[in-house]
């Protein structure tokens, strides 16, 4: 099968030292892969390589090429917002716009598709049991959603993510700030996704990866360590480093 | 050019506009304070140069404002010497009931009927004092019905307070508080009517004769045939039919220092100012 | 013992300097009402809708509520689609140090006192204004208008720029990872954000306009009245500030004069005081948000 991302000896740096040096990597699509390794290894880095959003970054600068579905996004005629929609975020902390929770859900969709206004009602209610969320808010859609809980607005962070209907969904580190629950209910939705969407997810908790990933890409220092399937990279690593890193938590790169 | 001359000109109205920092520093020095008339602002300010350069211990602080600013700091006891360039009025007399003004003319000056040069150049030379009239009350309202080019005429009045305008429609409405209902703009000090005048080119206005320029030309006054020019001569032979003494004022006898203050300025040195600044003098 | 123990130079200094802003407000509240009572004794609601004002005979402040109000709104019509352009330019699309720069320079700009403008105004702008509209003279309620939209153009802008980026940064990037081009992202994510303390910065900018005395009173034209029809903002007129400025020396303290000139402090003072009342309640709480955002950003 075709991978749809390729990485092909992609360097990063922002006006200093380099944050990635020459990764050649490839995710596959339909599967969860998790990039894992320790805080500062450039794992954010990556993740937000594959929709652009270290453009605006001050001095970023890239080399190497990016490709999704064998376009290189780093040319120059490349639609950034059209990458995007095709390749949704989430991030670490949920961003909830000062709106109802009816307007969070559709605040892509109603900018980027307003012919569909009919659809709106339908769209939020899909989106909203999509993320197991329906039952908690359906009463109270209009209600600010700066009203839920931390778990809650992420759930409703992914809802509106998806609502723009995107290939891909780069996940970062969307349970660092959560409770054990919202963390279960948000590894069981990355589970029930995969398949029809291709997600990519950061994440510094190796179990969390363990339990959700089909791959696993360990990094460390900017370097490609490791790639491969999740059984294999947690069961029996190739690299030393990936072992002590399992291990220990520690890496000599 | 129009440019230049309204920045220079606006240059000169900042002068006005904030206090005149003639005096230094100094809290062992005694202070004459001075306010009012514009025009005869340049007279004191000249003679107060002078004045403290042979009286080192002696600060003279003056204040524009106009005529009625004068007659009112002196009424409550803001200044030493109020400048005043008309008469006291009788109001200004019944609101100050404790002040016992007391009026030195040191001058006279003449109230130009003044007009843009481009007008006067494109020949009105001369103004009747009912053509004056009828131009402040709006009847006149095209040059061209004066003799000069078809332009809309735009009428500069002044801050009803001001000795200028007392004096000049005492003469053409015979009432120094005369009503005008063909004024388009209200200017306050000399300066600032002057300003006016020059970045204009097709206005009419009343100043002392001394701001005259070449931006800002007086009209000849045509009395029954006759027409008569603001100039120093005219002024002295008595002739020019709008004409006014300058003055300082006291309350009561001016003593110490501010009398001596009047007293140069009444000297052949300080009459010599009062030439300079444009001014006849009285001597 | 238990007082010194509670001792707090730094609450102090607020309370007191708080204590004297406050009296001193209250102390020229009074002043202005002690003052002008006379002439509501005199002319009643007349001074209100009165439109003739000659000393010592009738005063009627119409005219000069009449001029402030056009001017401060032709000021605000062109100072806030220029001041909101060039703060969404500056907090969206430049770089941190041109940002500073310009910044700095409209602070700069904010701080040129009045009498500057007023001098530009009269030597420049009245000239522009007669020539491009082809006026017999460049004084009016337009020249004003323009010139104090020059003035408030630094504060409104500094002010909207300071709550376009107090929007939290999540936001901006929220909307752009949706597939957002960078326009929208501006238009729906970050403009509602700080859309209070745009408001703020606007009636702030108000409040100044309305108080602006000298640079107004130059090229204003000071006369008194109404345009006929009342639209036409290209002739002559007075505001409350032109007119203070022009006669309140001449009238200090005695008589009606003196009554209707405070009177018509007083009408400026009431306004100016509940404009920018409305503006800091705006503003405060948003600004406040502002630095929280910037403290939890440095924790992270």
């Amino acid at each position: 099968m075709k991978p749809l991302f390729t990485l092909k000896d992609v360097s990063i740096d922002y006006g200093t030292s380099p944050v990635l040096k020459n990764v050649s990597l490839n995710f596959d699509k339909g599967k969860v892969t998790s990039i894992i390794g320790p805080s500062g290894a450039g794992k954010s880095t990556l993740l937000r390589t594959l929709n652009r959003m270290n453009d605006h970054i001050p001095c970023f600068r890239l080399r190497g090429e990016v490709f999704f579905d064998d376009e290189n996004i780093y040319n120059n005629g490349t639609k950034v917002p059209l990458l995007r929609q095709n390749v949704g975020m989430v991030f670490q902390k949920p961003c909830i716009f000062p709106k109802s929770i009816y307007d969070n859900v559709l605040f892509g969709v109603r900018h980027l598709c307003s012919g569909r206004k009919y659809e709106f009602p339908r769209i939020v209610e899909e989106m909203l049991k999509a993320v197991s969320l329906w039952e908690e808010v359906k009463d109270k859609l209009n209600r600010s959603a700066l009203e839920l809980s931390q778990g809650q607005q992420q759930r409703l962070s992914i809802a509106r993510a998806l609502a723009v209907e995107p290939r891909v969904l780069l996940m970062d580190e969307p349970t660092s700030s959560l409770d054990p629950t919202s963390t279960s209910a948000i590894e069981e939705l990355v589970g029930r996704l995969s398949g029809n969407l291709t997600i990519v997810i950061v994440t510094h908790k190796l179990d969390q990866a363990k339990k959700i990933a089909d791959d696993v890409v360990f990094i460390c220092e900017g370097k490609l360590i490791e790639h491969g399937m999740s059984e294999n990279v947690f069961s029996n690593p190739y690299q030393q480093q990936t072992k002590d890193y399992l291990r220990w938590h520690l890496c000599k790169c | 050019m129009r440019l230049k001359i309204g920045f220079i000109c606006s240059l000169m109205l900042l002068s006005e506009i904030v206090f005149l920092p003639l005096s230094t520093v100094g809290a062992e020095k005694a202070t004459i304070k001075m306010a009012g008339s514009t025009t005869v602002l340049p007279v004191a300010v000249r003679a107060a140069e002078k004045f403290m350069a042979v009286h080192p211990g002696i600060n003279i602080t003056i204040n524009p404002g106009g005529s009625g600013v004068g007659a009112k700091s002196l009424g409550n006891g803001l200044v030493d010497i109020g400048m005043i360039s008309r008469h006291i009025t009788d109001e200004e007399i019944k609101n100050f009931p404790k002040i016992d003004f007391n009026v030195h003319v040191i001058g006279r000056d003449a109230v130009a009927c003044v007009i843009s040069s481009e007008i006067y150049d494109a020949g009105v030379k001369k103004l009747s004092r009912e053509q004056i009239q009828k131009i402040y009350t709006g009847e006149i309202d095209n040059w061209k019905k004066v003799g000069g080019p078809d332009k809309s005429i735009f009428v500069i009045d002044k801050e009803a307070h001001r000795g200028t305008r007392h004096v000049f429609m005492a003469y053409i409405f015979g009432d120094e508080n005369a009503r005008t209902r063909g004024a388009d703009l209200i200017s306050g000090s000399n300066n600032e009517e002057q300003t006016k005048i020059a970045l204009s080119d097709t206005a009419i206005g009343m100043l002392s004769h001394a701001w005259i320029n070449k931006d800002v030309k007086g009209v000849g006054i045509e009395v029954n045939g006759p027409v008569i020019e603001p100039s120093i001569k005219n002024i002295k032979n008595g002739s020019y039919p709008i004409s006014r003494n300058l003055s300082l004022i006291t309350d009561g006898e001016p003593a110490g220092f501010a009398k001596e203050f009047i007293q140069y300025i009444l000297s052949l040195e300080g009459q010599k100012i009062v030439e300079a600044s444009g001014y006849v003098g009285i001597k | 013992m238990w007082a010194l123990s509670r001792w707090r130079p730094g609450r102090a200094f607020f309370a007191s300097s708080f204590f004297i802003s406050i009296s001193v407000t209250g102390i020229i509240f009074i002043f202005l009402i002690m003052e002008s009572f006379p002439i509501f004794q005199h002319e009643g609601l007349g001074f209100l809708s009165g439109s003739e004002w000659y000393p010592g005979e009738v005063y009627g402040a119409l005219p000069m509520i009449y001029g402030t109000g056009v001017v401060t709104f032709i000021a605000v019509s062109f100072a806030l689609p220029l001041a909101l352009g060039s703060a969404i330019i500056t907090s969206e699309v430049l770089s941190g140090r041109v940002r500073l720069v310009i910044k700095m320079m409209m602070e700069l700009l904010a701080g040129i006192p009045g009498v500057v403008y007023g001098l530009l105004g009269i030597s420049l702008l009245t000239t522009a204004v007669k020539n491009t509209f082809n006026l017999i003279d460049g004084n009016s309620f337009f020249t004003a208008g323009i010139l104090l939209s020059i003035m408030i153009l630094p504060t409104v802008m500094t002010l909207s720029e300071d709550a376009l980026r107090s929007v939290p940064k999540e936001y901006r990037d929220q909307a752009l990872a949706l597939g957002l081009k960078r326009s929208e992202t501006i238009l729906y994510a970050v403009l509602p954000g700080a859309i209070k303390g745009i408001a703020g910065a606007v009636l702030l900018g108000i409040g100044r306009a309305m108080g602006e005395t000298i640079s107004v009173m130059l090229v204003i034209g000071s006369l008194d009245r109404i345009p006929r029809p009342f639209y036409n903002i290209f002739t002559t007129g007075q505001t409350i500030t032109s007119k203070l400025g022009r006669e309140g020396a001449e009238a200090l303290g005695v008589g009606y004069h003196w009554n209707a000139l405070a009177g018509l402090g007083l009408i400026l003072f009431l306004t100016v005081m509940g404009i920018t009342f409305i503006g800091n309640s705006i503003v405060g709480p948003l600004a406040g948000r502002g630095i929280n955002n910037k403290m939890k950003q440095k924790k992270r």
